[in-house]
C-alpha cells in the first residue's frame, strides 16, 4: 500500500533525524562500569547542575565551588578532617595585631601549563575581584575580610591598585587589612581569593572559563570536558605540587540530574558512586537497602524571624518568647524535615563553629541556656503577654513562606504547632521565592521562616546579621548594647575574648528573640562501599574527593 | 395518542367481566399520524445516552465522586480548635501506609528531650590508642522506653579515644542478620547517626525519621582522629543491640478521639484508610475535601476555555481574511505567552485561590482550541450543505446554529472532556510549583503529587490516591465520549 | 500543484512571514510588561547583595537605566541583531549558546515523542474507529487514559522506576544493553524520556483520530465507494483516511512546538541536557534576557510550523487555494 510505505519511509527519516540531532548535541561519551572505575581511580557522581559560572571570582554557589575546588587551590586548603592546612602558601604568618598577614608561596606550585604560580598571580585575581568595571556579586567578601581600601575600591572612591595587597617578590603575598580579622587564613581557603593568570584571562576575555581550553588552574585537577548542562570531567593534573598524594585519576559528573530521587536510583543502578540523599524517601530506600549512609552539616541555621517593627503582632518581647519556650524543635528536624544530618539547636551559630582552643568549638565554650519544648515556661511567658496586655487571647497573624516543596511542608507544621502553642488563628501567605524575599526585605510581614549559611569561619558571620546596618536583618530589631558588642568582637583580636564577647551577644539576642532557632541544616549521602576517604564537611567545597581512593574492587 | 383505560382496583387475576372492556374511542386524527411524538435535539441524545450503559456506569461514578465531596466531610471526625479533620496533623502517624487504627502508648506533649550526658571525670589528656587497640564500648544500652519519639542510647566512656559513631540499620522480619556480623562489620551498619567528636560524651538520643513498623540494630564504635593529618580510624568491633519501637500518641491528640485518656494508657488510634502524609494528615479525607474544588474547576474550567475558543474560532473562521488572519495571530501570541509569568502575576495582583486558579487555567488555554474550531469551520464552510444553505441566503447566525453548530458538536464535547484531565493535571503541576490553593486546603493535585514521592517506598500510598484520581479521569472520558456519540447527528440509530 | 508557484501563493507566504514578525513583536512586548511586573530582579538574593556592590552589577546589566530604554534596548539586541543577551544565573553563557547548546536533546526527545506519539496514536485511533465499541477499542480508550490521567512527571517516577531501575536491581540484566535510568548520549537514553513525552501525544491523536474516522465514514463519498465496490483496505486507505486526517494535520503544529519545548519535570528525572529547566529557572530567578530570548525563540518556532501546516493543509485539501 502507497499509504504504508510512506508512513514507514516518514518513520525511518524521523529517526534518522533523531540520531542526527543526538549526534549534533554532543556526547557519545564512553561510560564505564563501576569495576572498571575502581580498576581506573575514576569517580562518577551526579554535581546537580550546571555551574552557574566556572570563574572563580564571579560566582560562589556549592557547584560552582566544588568543581573549582579540585582544580584550583587557594593560600589555605582544608585537611580530610576539615583543618585549615598550608595549600599554595607553605607557610602564612600574622603580625600581633592580625592586621597584617603574609603568605610565602611554594616554590613548588606550578599552573597546569608548567608555569611557576606567583604572588602577583593573587594580586592579579584580588584587584580583579574588587574593580567595579568588573563587578564581581562576591566582591562584599572582600569587605568582611577587612582587605584595606576595598570597600572605597568597590564603591569607585579609590582605584583598584590601591587595595592592601602587595606582591614583596615573586613568592610573598603581604595582605594589609584594615581591623583585626583572626579567622583570615579561613578566608585565604575561599574560591574568590584563588589565584588567576593575567595572561590567560586576558586571552579569552568574555570567553574566559567557558570550555577545558580557557580554565588553567593550580590544582590537584585539571578541567577535561565539559557538555553544558550534561556532563563534566576533570582529571588528575601531573603538575600539582602535591600529586603524589592525589589518588582519585578522574572526577566525572555523567549528568547533572537535580531530582534526587532520580540520582538515586542511578546510585543504586551502578551508574554513579556517590549521591546526596536529602529526604526522609529516599533515606527510606537506602535504609531499606541497607546501605551505609552517612551525614554531614551544610552549615546554616533555620530560624524562625519575627517582624518586631510597631504594630506587628509579635512587637512584643513576651510573646516571641513564648514561641522560643514552646516550639518543639526534635520534632520538628527528626519527623518533618526526618533528613539525617540536620539537628535541632537553640543557639544562632552553629556547632562546628571553631573555639578558641583546638578542638573546641564554640558552643561548647558557650552554652545556650533553655531546653527545647519547654511548655510550662512558654505558657508563663503567654500567661504575662496578656496581663501586660489586657487581652484574652493572643493576636492572630500570617506566616509568610514561599512555595517550594519543603517550604510548604514546614510552613504547614509551623501554621498548626503555632497555632496549637499560643491558641490563635495561624494563616499563611505562601509566595514564590523571590517575591518572599522582596516582601521580608520591606518589612512586609509578621513571621517568616529564613536562615541563614556563613560567608566564612567565624560567629560573626551570623551574629553581625542582627546589627541595625546589616541588609539581610529584616526583622527590624534594633538593639544599642547589642551592636556595641558586635563593634566591639570586630576590633578584638584575641580570640578568646572575641569568644566572651560573641557569647554576651548571643545570649542578648536569644533573650529578645527578633528571632528564634530552629535547626542547623545537614544531609546524608551513600557512596560505593570500596570508595574511602570521601570529605563532606560544613566548610570549604563538598563533596571533596582530593583525599579518596578506590580501596578494592566495589562489591556485588 | 390513543386513550388507555383500566378500573382502578380491579383485580388483574379475577373474572372477567364486561366492564373491563370499552371500545375505543375513534380518532380520525391521530390514526392520520404518522410519526412518532416529535423529539427535540436533546431529548434524542439523552435518549441515546441513557442506553449506553458505559456512559451511565461513568456518569454514576462522576455522581457519586462529586456527592462523596459535598455530603463526605459531615462524616469527619469534627474539627479541633478550629482546624477541620482534613489538616489535623499527627506526630505520631506521619506516612503511614492503609491502617484500621495501630495500638498508642499516650505519652506527654511536651515531654523534655533527653539530655546528651557527659562524663564530667573524663580524662581528656589520656594518650589516644592505637586504632587496632580500640574496644567496643561497654554495656550499650537504651535508658528508658524505645519509641517512635526516640531511642536514647547509653554506653560507658573508655579511656583514649577521640569520640564515638553511632550506627543504625533497619531491620525487617525476613532479613536474617547476624549481631556478630554487625559487631565485626562485616555488613554495612546503616545510618550513621551520630559522630560524637567529644569522647566524654557517653549517649546520644535518635529520633530521626523512626517508624514504628520497622525494628532497628544499633550499634556503636569507638575511633581515634590523627591530628596531624585529620585521618579517622574506627575500632575493628562495634557493641550492638537490637530494639522494636513501641508507637505513641500525644496527649493532646488522643484527647480528641478519647477525652478521658491520660498519659501512659495504650489506647486505639483513628483508621487511616488512604494513610498518612509527611505531615501525619489523613490523606482520604483530604482527598474527599479536595474533590470540591477539583470537580468545580474540572467543570468550570474547560466550559470556558470552550465558550470563549468557540466564539472566536468560529468568528475567526467565518469571517476569513484579515480578520482570520489578525485573530490567528493573536491566538499565536496568547499560546506562546509564558504561562508561568501570568500564575505568578495573578497570585501577586488577585491573591491565591480557586478565582485565581480558573482564571489562570482559562486565560491562556482557550487559544489551542480556537484554532481548532477555526480549523473545521474553514473545512465545514466549504461542505456542500453549508453552500447550499448560504446559497439560498441564510443568515450566518442561522449558518451556525442549524448547519456548522451541530457539526462542531462532537469535537466540541471531545475537546471539553479531553481537557478535564489537563485541567486536574495543571492544577497538579501548579499546586507542586506552589502555584495552586492556598495552604493548607487540599487538592487532589497536592494529594496525588505529595504521594509520588512514596512511590518507590510504599508503591500503595501512591496508587490508592493516584487510582481515585485516574477513575474519575477514566470516567470523564468514556462519558464524554458517548456524549459525543450521542449528541452527533450523523450517528443517529447508527451506534 | 500549479497553484504552489503561483503568485497568490507567493503573496500569501511573504504577507504571512510579515506578519509573523509582528507578531513576534507584540509577544515579545506582552512578556516584556509581565516580567517586569514580577516583584524581584535578577539580583534579588537570598543574601541582599550590599548596595555598592548592587549598583555596579546594575550599571554592568544596564538595569539602571530607565525601563522604556531597556526595553528599546532589548527589542533591538533581539530583533535587529538576533543576539538575545547574557544570562543572569549562568553568567558566562549567552542565551543564543544556552539554545545552540541544549536544544538538540530537547528536539530530540520530542522528535521521538513526536513520531512514537503520532504513529501510535493514529494506528490506534483507525483501529479503534474500524471495530468501533469491541474490545480494541476499550483497550484503546483505557491506554489513552492511562496516558493523561496520571501527570506525566508522576509517569516519568514510574517508567523510570519499572523499565530503567528494577530490572536492573532485581531482575540482573545487562547493563550495558539495558535503559539506564539517568543518562544521555546514546540512542537508548531518548527512549525512555521520549516514550513517556509521547504518552500524552498518543492520547490526543488517538481519539481526535478515531472520532475523525468514524465522522468520515458516514460521508457520501465513502458510501459512494463502498457502493462501486472498492474494497475495504482501498476505501479506508483512499477515502475515509486522507479525509480523517485533515483536521488531525493542524494539531500537529502545536503538539510539534509542545514536545520539543523540553518537559521540565521529564528532563529533570532522565538526566537529558534540554531546555526545560532553563525555562522554569529563567521565570522563578527572574532572568529577564532568557525569559524573554526561550519565549521569543519557542514563538518564532511556534509561527513558522504554524505557517507550515497551513500550507501542509492547502496541499493535502484541494479546496483551499492561496491567494
Amino acid at each position: 500500500m502507497v499509504l504504508k510505505s510512506a508512513m514507514t519511509r516518514g518513520a525511518a527519516a524521523a529517526l534518522f533525524l533523531v540520531a542526527a540531532v543526538l549526534y549534533a548535541s554532543g556526547v557519545r561519551a564512553e561510560q564505564k562500569s563501576q569495576d572498571q572505575r575502581a580498576l581506573s581511580q575514576e569517580v562518577y557522581f551526579s554535581a546537580g547542575d550546571e555551574p552557574p559560572s566556572m570563574d572563580p571570582t564571579k560566582q560562589a554557589d556549592t557547584i560552582s565551588s566544588m568543581w573549582l575546588g579540585h582544580i584550583f587551590e587557594g593560600l589555605m586548603s582544608y585537611d580530610p578532617a576539615g583543618n585549615i592546612i598550608p595549600g599554595t602558601a607553605e607557610s602564612m604568618t600574622s603580625s600581633e595585631d592580625k592586621k597584617t598577614w603574609t603568605f610565602k608561596i611554594r616554590k613548588s606550585a606550578r599552573w597546569q601549563d608548567g608555569k611557576p604560580v606567583k604572588a602577583q598571580d593573587f594580586l592579579y585575581s584580588w584587584r580583579r575581584l574588587v574593580d567595579p568595571a568588573y563587578a564581581s556579586e562576591y566582591s562584599f567578601i572582600a569587605i568582611a575580610a577587612g582587605i584595606l581600601n576595598a570597600e572605597d575600591i568597590i564603591s569607585k572612591k579609590q582605584p583598584k591598585e590601591n587595595l592592601g595587597v602587595r606582591a614583596v617578590d615573586d613568592h610573598t603575598l603581604e595582605v594589609q587589612l584594615s581591623r583585626p580579622v583572626p579567622f583570615f587564613d579561613s578566608l585565604a581557603t575561599f574560591q574568590v581569593f584563588y589565584p588567576l593568570r593575567r595572561d590567560i584571562v586576558e586571552k579569552f576575555g568574555d570567553k574566559f572559563a567557558t570550555d577545558p581550553a580557557s580554565i588553567i588552574g593550580n590544582g590537584p585537577f585539571k578541567l577535561a570536558a565539559w557538555q553544558k548542562e550534561q556532563s563534566m570531567r576533570i582529571e588528575r593534573s601531573p603538575t600539582y605540587w602535591d600529586a603524589d598524594k592525589v589518588r582519585i585519576q578522574a572526577i566525572q559528573s555523567p549528568a547533572m540530574v537535580k531530582d534526587s530521587q532520580a540520582n538515586f536510583n542511578n546510585f543504586q543502578t551502578g551508574g554513579i558512586d556517590y549521591t546526596t540523599t536529602s529526604s526522609p524517601e529516599i533515606i527510606k530506600q537506602a535504609q531499606a537497602a541497607k546501605l551505609k549512609i552517612q551525614t554531614f552539616p551544610t552549615g546554616c541555621t533555620t530560624y524562625i524571624a519575627f517582624n518586631v517593627r510597631p504594630g506587628r503582632p509579635f512587637a512584643n518581647k513576651l510573646l516571641r518568647q513564648a514561641v522560643r519556650d514552646g516550639v518543639n524543635r526534635s520534632e520538628f528536624v527528626n519527623k518533618i524535615i526526618g533528613v539525617p544530618g540536620y539537628k535541632p539547636t537553640l543557639g544562632l551559630v552553629p556547632d562546628y563553629m571553631p573555639g578558641s582552643k583546638k578542638g573546641m568549638t564554640y558552643r561548647r565554650e558557650a552554652p545556650v541556656k533553655g531546653r527545647d519544648a519547654d511548655y510550662p515556661s512558654s505558657q508563663k511567658h503567654l500567661q504575662e503577654y496578656l496581663a501586660v496586655s489586657k487581652q484574652t487571647q493572643a493576636p492572630s497573624f500570617t506566616i509568610l513562606s514561599d512555595d517550594g516543596t519543603l517550604a510548604k511542608k514546614f510552613v504547614e507544621y509551623w501554621q498548626n504547632s503555632l497555632a496549637k502553642l499560643l491558641n490563635t488563628e495561624v494563616r499563611v501567605e505562601s509566595v514564590p521565592f523571590k517575591t518572599r524575599l522582596q516582601k521580608s526585605r520591606d518589612g512586609n510581614y509578621d513571621v517568616t521562616l529564613s536562615g541563614w549559611c556563613p560567608d566564612y569561619r567565624d560567629p560573626m558571620t551570623f551574629m553581625d546579621l542582627f546589627t541595625a546596618g546589616n541588609d539581610n536583618n529584616m526583622t527590624g530589631w534594633v538593639n544599642k548594647t547589642y551592636e556595641a558588642l558586635i563593634v566591639k568582637a570586630a576590633n578584638e583580636s584575641d580570640i578568646a575574648a572575641r569568644i566572651k564577647l560573641f557569647a554576651e551577644a548571643e545570649a542578648l539576642l536569644l533573650d529578645e528573640s527578633p528571632m528564634v532557632p530552629l535547626d542547623q541544616t545537614g544531609g546524608a549521602f551513600v557512596v560505593a562501599p570500596a570508595l574511602k576517604n570521601m570529605r563532606h564537611n560544613a566548610f570549604g567545597f563538598s563533596p571533596d574527593f582530593r583525599y579518596a581512593v578506590w580501596d578494592s574492587q566495589p562489591k556485588h | 395518542m390513543g386513550q388507555h383505560h383500566q378500573t382502578p382496583g380491579s383485580a388483574l387475576w379475577g373474572p372477567v367481566a364486561d366492564d373491563m372492556f370499552s371500545p375505543l374511542k375513534r380518532e380520525v386524527a391521530a390514526a392520520e399520524n404518522i410519526s412518532r411524538p416529535a423529539l427535540t435535539y436533546f431529548q434524542d441524545a439523552f435518549m441515546r445516552l441513557k442506553k449506553n450503559g458505559l456512559a451511565m456506569t461513568s456518569l454514576a461514578v462522576i455522581v457519586f465522586v462529586t456527592l462523596a465531596g459535598v455530603v463526605g466531610p459531615v462524616f469527619f471526625p469534627k474539627s479541633e480548635g478550629g482546624v477541620a479533620y482534613e489538616n489535623q496533623q499527627n506526630s505520631h502517624d506521619i506516612n503511614q501506609g492503609p491502617t484500621r487504627g495501630e495500638s498508642l502508648l499516650i505519652v506527654d506533649d511536651f515531654a523534655a528531650v533527653p539530655v546528651d550526658l557527659v562524663d564530667p571525670n573524663y580524662d581528656l589528656a589520656a594518650p589516644l590508642r592505637a586504632p587496632g587497640d580500640l574496644l567496643p564500648p561497654q554495656n550499650f544500652r537504651i535508658d528508658g522506653a524505645a519509641t517512635v519519639d526516640g531511642v536514647h542510647l547509653v554506653w560507658d566512656t573508655a579511656p583514649g579515644v577521640s569520640g564515638y559513631a553511632v550506627y543504625r540499620l533497619l531491620v525487617t522480619p525476613s532479613d536474617r542478620i547476624k549481631l556478630s556480623d554487625l559487631a565485626d562489620g562485616t555488613i554495612e551498619r546503616g545510618l550513621n547517626i551520630a559522630e560524637l567528636t567529644d569522647p566524654a560524651q557517653h549517649a546520644v538520643f535518635d529520633g530521626m525519621g523512626l517508624d514504628p513498623s520497622e525494628s532497628y540494630l544499633y550499634s556503636v564504635v569507638a575511633f581515634v582522629d590523627d591530628l596531624n593529618t585529620g585521618q579517622r580510624s574506627y575500632g575493628a568491633r562495634a557493641a550492638v543491640l537490637e530494639t522494636k519501637l513501641i508507637n505513641t500518641i500525644k496527649l493532646s491528640d488522643a484527647q480528641t478521639i478519647y477525652p478521658k485518656a491520660a498519659v501512659g494508657e495504650t489506647v486505639r488510634g483513628r483508621a487511616h484508610l488512604f494513610g498518612t502524609d509527611g505531615l501525619g494528615r489523613d490523606v482520604l479525607a483530604r482527598m474527599v475535601k479536595g474533590t470540591r474544588v477539583d470537580m468545580l474547576l474540572a467543570l468550570l474550567v474547560p466550559t470556558l476555555c470552550i465558550f470563549i475558543g468557540l466564539i472566536f474560532g468560529a468568528f475567526s473562521g467565518l469571517m476569513g481574511g484579515k480578520i482570520d488572519n489578525i485573530c490567528m495571530r493573536l491566538v499565536e501570541v496568547i499560546d506562546n505567552f509564558p504561562d508561568l509569568l501570568v500564575f505568578i502575576i495573578l497570585q501577586v495582583a488577585i491573591g491565591k485561590g480557586v478565582l485565581s486558579l480558573v482564571v489562570a487555567l482559562t486565560a491562556f488555554s482557550w487559544a489551542g482550541f480556537a484554532r481548532i474550531v477555526r480549523g473545521e469551520v474553514l473545512r465545514m464552510r466549504e461542505l456542500e450543505f453549508v453552500q447550499a444553505s448560504r446559497l439560498l441566503g441564510a443568515p450566518i447566525k442561522r449558518l451556525i446554529s442549524h448547519h456548522i453548530g451541530p457539526n462542531l458538536l462532537g469535537l466540541i464535547i471531545i475537546a471539553w472532556s479531553a481537557r478535564i484531565p489537563g485541567v486536574i493535571a495543571s492544577e497538579a503541576f501548579l499546586s507542586m510549583l506552589g502555584l495552586g490553593l492556598e495552604q493548607p486546603t487540599p487538592s487532589w493535585g497536592n494529594v496525588v503529587f505529595d504521594a509520588a514521592r512514596r512511590l518507590q517506598v510504599n508503591p500503595i500510598q501512591f496508587f490508592l490516591p493516584a487510582s481515585v484520581l485516574g477513575i474519575t479521569l477514566l470516567c470523564f472520558y468514556l462519558l464524554g465520549d458517548s456524549m459525543r456519540d450521542a449528541f452527533d447527528p450523523k450517528l443517529r440509530g447508527r451506534t | 500543484m500549479q497553484h504552489l508557484l503561483s503568485w497568490g501563493f507567493f503573496r500569501y507566504v511573504g504577507q504571512r512571514l510579515i506578519m509573523a514578525v509582528l507578531t513576534l513583536w507584540a509577544l515579545a512586548t506582552l512578556t516584556f510588561v509581565f516580567m517586569r511586573a514580577v516583584p524581584g530582579d535578577p539580583l534579588t538574593r537570598t543574601k541582599e547583595i550590599p548596595a555598592t556592590v548592587r549598583a555596579n552589577l546594575e550599571e554592568k546589566y544596564g538595569l539602571n537605566k530607565p525601563i522604556f530604554d531597556q526595553y528599546l534596548i532589548q527589542m533591538q539586541r533581539m530583533f535587529i541583531q538576533g543576539d538575545f543577551g547574557e544570562s543572569f544565573r549562568t553568567v558566562d553563557r549567552s542565551v543564543n549558546r544556552m539554545i545552540a547548546e541544549n536544544f538538540p536533546a530537547s528536539a530530540a526527545i520530542g522528535i521521538f515523542a513526536l513520531i512514537v506519539g503520532t504513529t501510535v496514536g493514529l494506528g490506534l485511533g483507525i483501529v479503534a474507529a474500524l471495530y468501533r465499541n469491541s474490545l480494541i477499542d476499550r483497550i484503546a480508550m483505557l491506554l489513552c487514559v492511562i496516558g493523561i490521567a496520571i501527570p506525566s512527571a508522576l509517569i516519568a517516577y514510574v517508567v523510570q522506576y519499572f523499565l530503567a531501575v528494577f530490572p536492573l536491581t532485581h531482575l540482573h540484566v545487562n547493563p550495558h544493553v539495558w535503559f539506564r535510568p539517568v543518562g544521555w548520549g546514546q540512542f537508548r537514553d531518548v527512549i525512555l524520556p521520549g516514550f513517556t513525552l509521547s504518552l500524552g501525544i498518543i492520547t490526543l491523536m488517538t481519539r481526535y483520530m478515531r472520532s475523525q474516522m468514524v465522522d468520515v465514514s458516514f460521508a457520501e463519498f465513502v458510501r459512494t465507494a463502498r457502493a462501486k465496490g472498492a474494497s475495504t483496505a482501498r476505501v479506508v486507505a483512499l477515502h475515509q483516511l486522507r479525509n480523517a486526517m485533515l483536521p488531525v494535520v493542524s494539531l500537529l503544529g502545536p503538539i510539534f512546538v509542545g514536545a520539543i519545548s523540553g518537559s521540565l519535570l521529564i528532563e529533570n528525572i532522565f538526566g537529558v541536557p534540554g531546555l526545560g529547566a532553563a525555562y522554569f529557572n529563567s521565570i522563578s530567578n527572574n532572568d529577564y534576557n532568557v525569559l524573554m530570548g526561550l519565549t521569543v525563540f519557542y514563538g518564532g518556532f511556534f509561527i513558522i510550523i504554524n505557517l507550515i501546516t497551513d500550507v501542509l493543509y492547502g496541499l493535502i485539501d484541494p479546496r483551499i487555494r492561496f491567494g
